[in-house]
């Protein structure tokens, strides 16, 4: 038998069990549905792991990617094998999330600039109350440092360039609850870091608490 | 962004995965990265969810 012959039939033979998958799944056989997630979900996750390179950009786009998949199932036509497809599905979503983080990272980066610019600073006090900030400023970034990325993006969308929720929300392709959340925990944690801060400085040097 | 309903948007066109690709995958890209237990057992819950109410 030829090569190319033996090629043929081990295709025919996957677009089989790949039809065979999809029936199964197309009606919601949980044996099938388990089959299909523990032979792919480790490979997804490693795979995106590789390119995004923390857990947490993983765990999104390996749950945007089953969610695609499973979404879609009914529209899989066999044009390429359940493997291709599956591995198609996760390369884009890793590619449009690598391209999410890149233009968060620009817009974080803009957002520093904006915070360091001179005319925003403190006007110089005497050198104890610079020495008092300096210390306060340190105790408070240290509170701070759990903030992820994207947590400190939604507050300066919010207070700093004033966008609402919901713009908020679309721009950072998050759900309205997940950045309402997020503002909830930045500001809690900001709050407790500005206490802590002057608790330990013992004075209010920072004035009053923001009205956030 | 999460693809809705019925929307391959995400899917590739066949002929655009070179072999060397789909083997690096199916090798797991040479990491062994582990998930979460609890996070592959939520995602498994709602799509079988999903699944169901399709």
């Amino acid at each position: 038998m030829s090569r190319d012959r033996i090629e043929q039939l081990a295709a025919e033979r996957i677009a089989r069990r790949d039809a065979q998958i999809v029936e199964r799944l197309r009606e919601a056989d949980e044996a099938a549905f388990d089959a299909l997630y523990q032979q792919y979900f480790q490979r997804v996750y490693a795979f995106s792991f590789a390119r995004l390179r923390n857990h947490a950009d993983t765990d999104d786009a390996v749950q945007e990617t089953f969610l695609s998949v499973f979404r879609s199932i009914e529209a899989f036509r066999g044009e390429s094998s359940l493997l291709a497809w599956i591995y198609g599905i996760a390369r884009n979503t890793v590619n449009n999330q690598l391209r999410r983080t890149c233009s968060q990272e620009r817009r974080l980066k803009s957002a520093r600039s904006f915070l360091m610019r001179s005319d925003l600073l403190m006007p110089p006090g005497t050198p104890e109350d610079e020495l008092h900030l300096q210390r306060c400023g340190s105790q408070i970034r240290r509170r701070l440092s759990s903030i992820a990325d994207w947590q400190t993006e939604i507050f300066v969308l919010r207070h700093l360039e004033n966008l609402s929720v919901r713009e908020i929300s679309k721009r950072m392709s998050r759900s309205s609850d997940s950045v309402r959340s997020s503002l909830y925990r930045v500001k809690r944690l900001m709050l407790e870091a500005i206490d802590s801060g002057t608790a330990r400085c013992g004075a209010p040097v920072l004035g009053e608490r923001p009205s956030w | 962004m999460t693809a809705k309903q019925g929307d391959v948007s995400t899917a590739p066109e066949p002929d655009d995965i070179s072999p060397a690709e789909l083997r690096e995958f199916l090798e797991g890209g040479g990491l062994d990265e582990a998930a979460r237990p609890e996070f592959k057992e939520a995602l498994r819950t709602r799509l079988w969810e999903l699944l169901q109410n399709q």
